[in-house]
């Protein structure tokens, strides 16, 4: 067997193709909370399009024309509910326990994520190109030096802030929710806590079917 | 151009029935799709003015602010509570973790 056979094996032995597309749920997926977190994807998706048109037109088209107004618009209201989704989905896994049955790196790479997240948004702030942005980085800038890393996150160096804002910290972001889903899809989704009997005080699963 | 009116909303209409609104502290008509609004919500989502801020002791929250919670705990209320339509499509709980 030459090279390219064994990554093949080893891929279709590490990630078997009915479990990454998987064609059935659990029945207690059956939920619209389930749906908080595609939603975050979705939007995730659309801050990338919309990111990847106004970084091929460019400040003065944003700040000036209709079409780059409506882009940018598009853009600002996606991190919204990008954020608005992601948190509501960061709840229910929370309330849901999904760290449980071996599903820790599903936890922390949507938590990690999350965090990237702020970065990102923070540097996209810091790109607008208008006087809200100056006031942020001349305002921001005190942080970074107190925490000794000023001298390397430059808030008031806008060409610094746009490559960390359109190239680095969403290829992070992307890398890491791609992580988190595959995860997600080997593992599975965490069953719901047993809930307790009543007769008995003790605690019996819950029949969602 | 007539004089607009004092401006203590971020927004003012003009004697000739004009909008004028406040950007970065410049008094400017407004000519965007505000104006298909009508005047009571053109100063209620006039977002170029500084919002109104609530506090509660040492708690200080803006009103966009608390909207936005109090609109992701109503939603995920809802998420958590409104019946899904349409069938499961498989009864299994019992899905185990391959590790």
């Amino acid at each position: 067997m030459n090279l390219t056979a064994k990554v093949r094996e080893r891929i279709l032995e590490a990630w078997p193709p009915k479990q990454l597309l998987p064609d059935e749920q659990p029945a207690y997926v059956h939920s619209y909370v389930y749906f908080l977190g595609i939603l975050t994807v979705g939007s995730f998706a659309m801050l990338v399009i919309s990111g990847v048109v106004l970084a091929a037109f460019g400040p003065q088209w944003w700040h000036v024309s209709a079409a780059g107004h409506f882009v940018n618009s598009i853009h600002f209201w996606s991190v919204q509910l990008f954020f608005f989704v992601m948190v509501l989905h960061l709840w229910a896994q929370f309330f849901m326990g999904a760290w449980r049955d071996g599903r820790q790196l599903t936890w922390v790479s949507g938590c990690v994520a999350f965090v990237v997240s702020i970065g990102t948004a923070f540097t996209g702030y810091l790109s607008q190109q208008n006087f809200d942005s100056q006031w942020i980085a001349v305002q921001g800038k005190d942080a970074m030096n107190a925490v000794g890393i000023g001298a390397f996150f430059n808030l008031l160096n806008f060409g610094q802030m746009y490559g960390f804002h359109i190239v680095i910290l969403p290829a992070i972001v992307g890398a890491l929710i791609a992580l988190h889903l595959l995860q997600v899809r080997l593992r599975g989704v965490v069953k719901p806590y047993p809930l307790p009997s009543p007769a008995s005080g003790q605690s019996v699963p819950e029949d969602r079917s | 151009m007539p004089s607009p009116t004092p401006a203590t909303t971020g927004s003012s209409r003009g004697a000739g029935g004009e909008k004028y609104c406040i950007i970065y502290g410049v008094e400017q008509r407004w000519e965007g799709a505000a104006t298909l609004l009508t005047e009571e919500a053109f100063v209620t989502f006039d977002l170029n003015s500084p919002a109104t801020y609530l506090q509660w002791g040492v708690i200080v929250i803006s009103l966009p602010n608390l909207a936005v919670i109090v609109a992701m705990i109503i939603v995920f209320v809802l998420a958590v509570l409104l019946p899904l339509p349409g069938r499961t499509t498989k009864e299994e709980t019992d899905r185990e973790p391959d590790s």
